[in-house]
């Protein structure tokens, strides 16, 4: 495993007297998927919202590339390289798709206002928008994004995110509603793009989990349960007890 | 005790007393935003409508109770038709169109308040049995009247804590209150439920201004008055919260009171300053979820 | 959609003609209710850009439009004329500053809070106009004489004639409307307009959105600070009511009557209800009637404001 790009350590989230997320540990590393499963309820949304800045932990602690990041806001996460995408897909309904990956492109220059020249006489930016999309598998993308299918709508998710040119991507749940041809190929997607980002892969399709997942973290009421290789947690008694042993997990 | 105590004491049963009145007005707000969604600018309206029903009805019986024994009835009976005609269509709008519409209603109620009762200040006689003074010292006294006054707020406050904590309703408001989606998969009839918190908002409101009309009296932008401090309230204590807007009306009934006295140039500015304040503290006020 | 796109330059440049040549025919009250007009449409496109463009909902718009009244009558000598090169940009200045005072509390809100705080603020301004004897209080204060527009010896226009006011206000619209046209097409405005649509997302991007707003809210109260300099060298009165609820209630319906997040709607709205309000205030003393009943309807029938009569809607999403 290569050196780990983000390290969370501890990491914990309450609401009142819950424990949404309690002392997580996880690390991602660059060229490895790094799978988080768990039942419903476990805390893995909450993770990937600590992960990304859209909520602050109570305690624990982030560090990226040696640099800490604890309870930065999400929009300086994000310039720090860290994008997700959402379990519930998110994206402006009424832009283009083309508009979607041009903010995410436009988000990443840092220069201060610019109010004079029309954002149309920036071609680069939506050069970029292109490619990223191109790389989605996402096709027309000047398509208003609230009139795309389901599936596209999540192509569109995963697009704008690497539009944002990250080093780490946090995936929630990116085939949740997919039929079985577009989820195949967002799991060679993901699996081409984890060649060159460190990726945390939330999903409950355990086929699709264990063909690309390098390591695997378990959840359970907040808590990791588990982690480390596939294999070694498909076969640990405590997971199948609490995860995959039951008949529901095998969804 | 010497004068100078009696008289902070005074200025606080004054700021109190202020207080607990701003409560019954910023509840029946606080709940309609909380439980339907709708922020009602012509709240504030219901306060006057409810005062120049009572001063039109004191003057034809003679009698205050009577009056608002007749008076509240009617209220209800206008915001349950408003709701019907208006509000029912807000449900599902932008907060921005109900901004706009009750804005136009606020318009609408003033013009035929000034059509109904002429743009004159009226006065409201206390009851006779009520209206003397407790002698406090040599030369201060406090009217009873305003004892009352805060004794009603008060019982009015009590029965409303114990509905909300203690009743099926008062469980089906808390539940809208937090989750107005979720009170729907209930079980409950949330059109009833709505019909009955803002019928319970405007009568709050109405009786507010009828029992606050013979020491307040009862002039045109009474109304509107009111409503801008009841934000106030509300967004200190936090949108939805009884108890926000409550402790919130407490402070600020307070604050107005003891601000008139130690800096009356600025009075009228006390209670922003002191939102400005809260606000730089809590964006979304003192009980608020955001 | 596109057809109706390419007809709306010309169905401006025909208005702006329209407006130009007006003078020609019309008399002393319609071009000074004109210039109302259009000093009051600086006001609802410069809460459009607030509203209908970054999605801020602000019911105390009033309290910039007020400010840059009062700051000409502050910055006019007791029985002189203010110079309008200095006076104007300082209170143009003035307003933008304190609209970022005033937004970096308030913009901290969101949704329901963000109205009930910006019309707290504007009582705020309101009350302290109030009470100030130095700014008059309630009975106000009077700008006797108008700003002057002398360059250098040379006097290009007479802000106390009707006619060379029409044209100033004209042109100050000309060039508002310009500018924000301009601002909206830029990067900032795509921002402004993602804050609108997906405020969550727009965070997630990357973008710092807090700023965006401040900055949409400064422009804006700067540009009501124009309008309301305007407003006190027209007539040369001012008062409290300037900051008031009312005004900042009107401006917000001119907008949405209008159909926001268009820059021309607001226009549109403001001429339909400066002409309304001036129509029913002739016609009856409890002329707030009917116009609380115009608003009601209005806002029950038209849900995309005038505009929407005239437009076809866009083509709905499909959902799921």
């Amino acid at each position: 495993m290569a050196e780990p790009l983000l390290v969370a350590t501890s990491l914990s989230r309450f609401f009142g007297g819950l424990a949404a997320v309690n002392r997580v540990d996880i690390a991602l590393a660059p060229g490895e998927v790094h799978a988080v499963i768990g039942p419903n309820g476990a805390g893995k949304t909450t993770l990937v919202n600590l992960l990304s800045g859209e909520i602050t932990p109570t305690f624990g602690s982030i560090i990226l590339a040696g640099e800490d990041v604890t309870g930065l806001p999400a929009h300086r996460m994000a310039h720090q390289g860290i994008a997700r995408s959402f379990q519930r897909t998110n994206i402006y309904g009424d832009f283009s798709a083309l508009e979607n990956c041009r903010l995410a492109v436009q988000a990443r220059q840092k220069r201060g206002f610019r109010l004079v020249k029309p954002a149309t006489s920036y071609p680069e930016l939506a050069e970029e928008a292109r490619r990223a999309l191109a790389l989605a598998g996402l096709e027309n993308p000047e398509r208003i994004a609230g009139t795309l299918s389901h599936g596209e709508r999540r192509q569109l998710e995963i697009a704008v995110a690497l539009a944002m040119a990250p080093r780490i991507l946090l995936l929630d749940e990116p085939l949740a509603g997919m039929g079985a041809e577009e989820g195949a190929r967002i799991i060679a997607l993901i699996s081409r793009l984890a060649a060159s980002h460190a990726i945390l892969l939330v999903e409950h399709d355990m086929d699709a989990v264990f063909s690309i997942a390098h390591r695997l973290t378990v959840m359970v009421d907040g808590k990791v349960l588990a982690t480390g290789a596939p294999r070694a947690i498909r076969e640990d008694r405590a997971v199948q007890e609490a995860y995959l042993g039951k008949p529901e997990a095998a969804l | 005790m010497s004068d100078e105590v009696v008289f902070f004491l005074i200025q606080i049963l004054n700021g109190v007393q202020y207080g607990l009145l701003l409560f019954l007005v910023a509840s029946g707000l606080t709940l309609v935003f909380g439980i339907m969604g709708i922020i009602n600018l012509a709240h504030g309206s219901f306060y006057m409508v409810g005062a120049y029903l009572c001063y039109w009805l004191a003057e034809a019986t003679g009698s205050l109770w009577l009056a608002i024994l007749l008076a509240v009835p009617l209220a209800i009976l206008l915001g349950l038709l408003l709701e019907a005609l208006l509000f029912s269509r807000l449900y599902a709008r932008d907060h921005l169109y109900q901004v706009l519409l009750t804005y136009g209603l606020i318009l609408v109620l003033e013009e035929c308040r000034s059509l109904a009762f002429g743009d004159d200040v009226h006065g409201v006689a206390i009851p006779s049995w009520l209206d003397f003074s407790l002698p406090l010292t040599q030369t201060l006294s406090y009217p009873v009247y305003r004892l009352f006054l805060s004794a009603a707020c008060l019982l009015l406050a009590g029965c409303m804590y114990l509905v909300i904590q203690r009743t099926r309703l008062g469980m089906a408001i808390r539940a809208g209150s937090a989750n107005r989606e979720m009170v729907q998969l209930l079980g409950i009839d949330v059109g009833r439920l709505f019909q009955l918190v803002f019928a319970a908002g405007v009568a709050l409101a109405a009786f507010a201004g009828m029992i606050a009309s013979p020491i307040a009296s009862v002039y045109p932008g009474m109304g509107n008055q009111i409503l801008i401090v009841c934000f106030v309230v509300v967004v200190i204590g936090g949108i939805g919260s009884i108890k926000g807007a409550f402790l919130a009306s407490l402070l600020i009934g307070l604050a107005d009171t003891f601000g008139q006295i130690l800096m009356p140039q600025l009075s009228g500015m006390t209670i922003y300053v002191l939102m400005a304040g809260v606000l730089l503290w809590r964006p979304a006020g003192l009980f608020g979820r955001t | 959609m596109t057809r109706k796109v390419a007809t709306l330059p010309m169905l401006l440049g025909l208005a702006l003609l329209l407006l130009l040549a007006f003078p020609l025919i019309g008399d002393k009250f319609y071009l000074q209710l004109l210039s109302k007009i259009m000093l009051m449409a600086i006001f609802a496109m410069s809460l459009d850009l607030l509203v209908g463009y970054t999605g801020l909902v602000s019911l105390g718009h009033a309290a910039f439009f007020g400010l840059g009244a009062y700051a000409l009558w502050f910055l006019s000598p007791k029985y002189g004329a203010a110079n309008l090169y200095l006076s104007l940009p300082l209170a143009i200045g003035v307003t933008g500053l304190a609209a970022l005072a005033v937004g970096l509390l308030v913009l901290r809100s969101s949704g329901v809070y963000f109205i009930m705080v910006t019309l707290a603020f504007a009582q705020m301004f309101y009350y302290y106009a109030l009470g100030a004897k130095w700014m008059g209080g309630s009975d106000g204060a009077y700008v006797y004489v108008r700003p002057d527009a002398r360059l250098a010896g040379w006097v290009p226009f007479d802000l106390g004639n009707y006619v060379h006011f029409y044209y100033v206000a004209l042109l100050l619209l000309a060039l508002v409307y310009l500018l924000l046209r301009m601002i909206v097409a830029s990067p900032f405005g795509r921002v402004i307009s993602a804050i609108r649509s997906n405020e969550g997302r727009t965070r997630a991007l990357g973008f710092p959105v807090f700023r965006y707003k401040l900055a949409s809210f400064v422009i804006a109260g700067a540009l009501a600070g124009l309008a309301g300099y305007l407003d006190a060298a027209q007539f040369g009165f001012v008062n409290p009511d300037l900051f008031g609820w009312r005004l900042s209630g009107t401006v917000l319906m001119m907008v949405i009557l209008g159909g926001m997040g268009s820059l021309h709607g607001p226009i549109l709205g403001a001429f339909v209800l400066v002409l309304l309000e001036d129509y029913l205030s002739g016609a009856t003393r409890h002329w707030l009637l009917p116009m609380g009943l115009f608003i009601i309807f209005a806002v029950l029938l038209l849900p995309r404001g005038l505009r929407g009569l005239l437009a076809k809607p866009p083509a709905e999403a499909a959902d799921g």
